[in-house]
């Protein structure tokens, strides 16, 4: 019960920082939606996409690059909430958090999941504001994608931990954006399909069939669709745990990382 | 340093009256329990307050570093252990006394302390209590980064009610050792207790009795006075009714009650660090650590603070370690600490520490001494 009143308080927190911060909230729309608008609107005449799974008929460039674009508000909210523990002044609120007499992996665990229920109330906007530009999905899809933001936001959002107490020198979010966030997102089926990359580069398909977030992205591709994508769930759990036990690892107050940050 | 060494005592006091129990001999007691020091060298002269050298009265040197002993005593109505240097050389282990049933051991003058309640119990040693330090207990903590020694052996207890200022230039380990006390990570050398919870085994227990203010600010500044505390009710699993008297309570105790529902970006300092310690109290911690509190206010906040957390202590039994640079804040009948580049120079009350000099002038002889 205690453990439930904690977690329950750590997301409500995380969703009253986000309702007062509505700056943050645009930035993470427009970020998409530019994406969307903007690049792909530019780039369908140049890509032409055959009939894959789970697609069932011809679609339009904007169609394929959605599961992608939720897939980097993920990416983006997992990265900037975990960091910014590091370089913001949120170590602080971490350190409250970690006083708490409560597992810290319990806490961690609160703390990942408050991140991931703010990232996919906005993939859940940038969505409806795609659909106010007829990029629609299923009316299914809009349901059973939650359970796949769940699962892949969490995973981003591990990764994200276990960087933040791993890695010394990703102390601006410049260096996240060079070394994590454009690789994985590039290096991924977000914006091609993987069998248009292998056309060019097949070590680039195999470069972009390991990374996780791939598997995420195609996760909340077939979600949206109804789908069950069995593989990619299951590469994203695995890609959830490792990462999980990376942050475990980094946060154990044995190991000591966090006292360069006391 | 050594000339400023407190001499420290443990007294146990015995007061008469057998109990009904009682059987045999009933103006007998005795004292067993298990000394330790990290060095045999350590271990100070100690003295039966009857004048009886210990080492006459049954102690027992056992593997260098840890005294065994039991004593027998008859008719005496008060025992204390007395010696130079006391708390800084030894820790006790475990105080067992025997004798008359329910008779009150009293607190020792060294900060380290046993259980007002503990009963004394006499008979079978299979079911002796065992007397648990309480208040604040360091013992021979260390902590390094790397080749950088940031803690080196620091020993020190507070009781329970006391204020202690620990005093300290800028890097001197008052960060690590805060970092350590709140179990931001941990030391494989020392022992830390928490009002008699070990850090180590029982980290959860230690930690649910301890409140924390933070050097930098812990708000979240978007949220009200009121939203802050209650996220942190919550972390400590309160709720509902419970958690809004307590926050009542804490606010009242601050003075912050009618500011409960601004947001916390617009209070001033002094009110931010109000709120911070209105937080750091919900839970009803027995110990509270400040981490340079009054850094960044007014003088006249400052004093303020300084003077209600005092209050605090003198009233409500709540042990308090306050962090500081600034000597001013610290009062002459505190109990102090001086940490300089990661030892303890000095541990006694401050008017003693100061001795004839004013405080601010013996701490910088104390901390240039040990730099030079």
């Amino acid at each position: 019960m205690t453990w439930l009143v904690a977690m329950q308080a750590i997301v409500l927190r995380e969703a009253l920082r986000f309702v007062h911060q509505r700056e943050r909230f645009l930035a993470a729309l427009v970020r998409p939606l530019v994406w969307l608008l903007v690049f792909a609107a530019g780039f369908r005449a140049a890509l032409g996409l055959s009939i894959t799974p789970p697609y069932q008929t011809y679609i339009t460039y904007e169609i394929y690059i959605v599961p992608g674009l939720c897939g980097m508000i993920l990416l983006f909210n997992g990265m900037q909430s975990s960091l910014s523990l590091v370089y913001d002044r949120e170590m602080g609120s971490m350190r409250l958090l970690l006083t708490s007499p409560l597992p810290r992996w319990w806490l961690l665990l609160s703390k990942l999941l408050a991140g991931t229920v703010i990232s996919i109330l906005q993939a859940l906007a940038f969505l409806a504001i795609a659909a106010l530009f007829d990029i629609t999905m299923p009316r299914e899809g809009y349901l059973l994608v939650i359970p796949a933001l769940l699962v892949s936001g969490l995973m981003l959002g591990a990764l994200g931990l276990a960087l933040s107490s791993l890695i010394r020198q990703l102390e601006n979010f410049a260096g996240v954006m060079n070394f994590v966030i454009f690789p994985m997102f590039f290096l991924s089926s977000a914006l091609y399909p993987l069998w248009k990359m292998a056309e060019s580069s097949t070590l680039l398909r195999d470069i972009c069939a390991v990374n996780p977030f791939t598997h995420a992205v195609e996760l909340i591709r077939f979600a949206l669709y109804g789908e069950l994508n069995g593989p990619a769930l299951g590469w994203t759990l695995v890609a959830f745990a490792v990462f999980s036990a990376l942050a475990l690892w980094g946060y154990d107050p044995a190991r000591g990382q966090l006292s360069r940050k006391a | 340093m050594m000339k400023f060494a407190v001499a420290c005592a443990l007294a146990v006091s015995v007061a008469g009256g057998a109990s009904a129990d009682d059987d045999d001999d009933d103006r007998g007691f005795g004292l067993a329990g298990i000394l330790s020091a990290k060095n045999k060298e350590d271990l100070p002269p100690i003295t039966l307050s009857a004048g009886v050298p210990l080492s006459d009265a049954g102690w027992e040197l056992k593997s260098g570093t840890y005294y065994e002993f039991e004593i027998e005593a008859d008719g005496s109505q008060e025992l204390a252990l007395i010696g130079p240097e006391f708390f800084r050389a030894i820790w006790i282990d475990e105080l067992v006394i025997e004798g008359h049933d329910g008779d009150r051991v009293s607190r020792d003058q060294t900060g380290l302390l046993l259980h007002e309640s503990a009963r004394l119990h006499r008979g079978d040693p299979a079911h002796r209590d065992r007397h648990r330090v309480s208040g604040l207990a360091v013992r021979t903590l260390s902590y390094s980064y790397g080749a950088k020694i940031a803690l080196d052996d620091v020993c020190f207890g507070v009781e329970p009610g006391a204020f202690c200022a620990l005093l300290g230039p800028n890097g001197a380990g008052k960060s690590t050792l805060f970092g350590l006390l709140t179990r931001l990570f941990v030391s494989p050398q020392g022992r830390i207790e928490i009002a008699g919870h070990d850090m180590a085994l029982a980290p959860r227990a230690a930690l649910a009795r301890i409140g924390v203010v933070f050097q930098q600010t812990t708000l979240d500044l978007d949220l009200t006075v009121e939203q802050n505390l209650r996220y942190f009710s919550a972390l400590h699993g309160l709720s509902g009714r419970e958690a809004n008297v307590r926050i009542d309570a804490a606010l009242d105790r601050m003075e912050m009650r009618e500011r409960r529902r601004e947001r916390a970006r617009t209070l001033n300092g002094g009110h931010r660090r109000r709120t911070e310690i209105a937080r750091s109290l919900i839970h009803k911690p027995s110990v509270l650590l400040l981490d340079e509190p009054s850094v960044g206010l007014d003088a006249a906040t400052r004093a303020a603070l300084t003077r209600d957390v005092h209050e605090m202590c003198a009233d409500g039994g709540l042990t308090v370690l306050w962090a500081t640079h600034l000597t001013d804040e610290v009062r002459d009948d505190d109990r102090l600490l001086v940490l300089h580049c990661g030892r303890l120079l000095a541990d006694g009350i401050a008017g003693d520490v100061a001795g004839d000099l004013p405080l601010t002038d013996r701490f910088l002889e104390l901390t240039a001494g040990a730099a030079a």
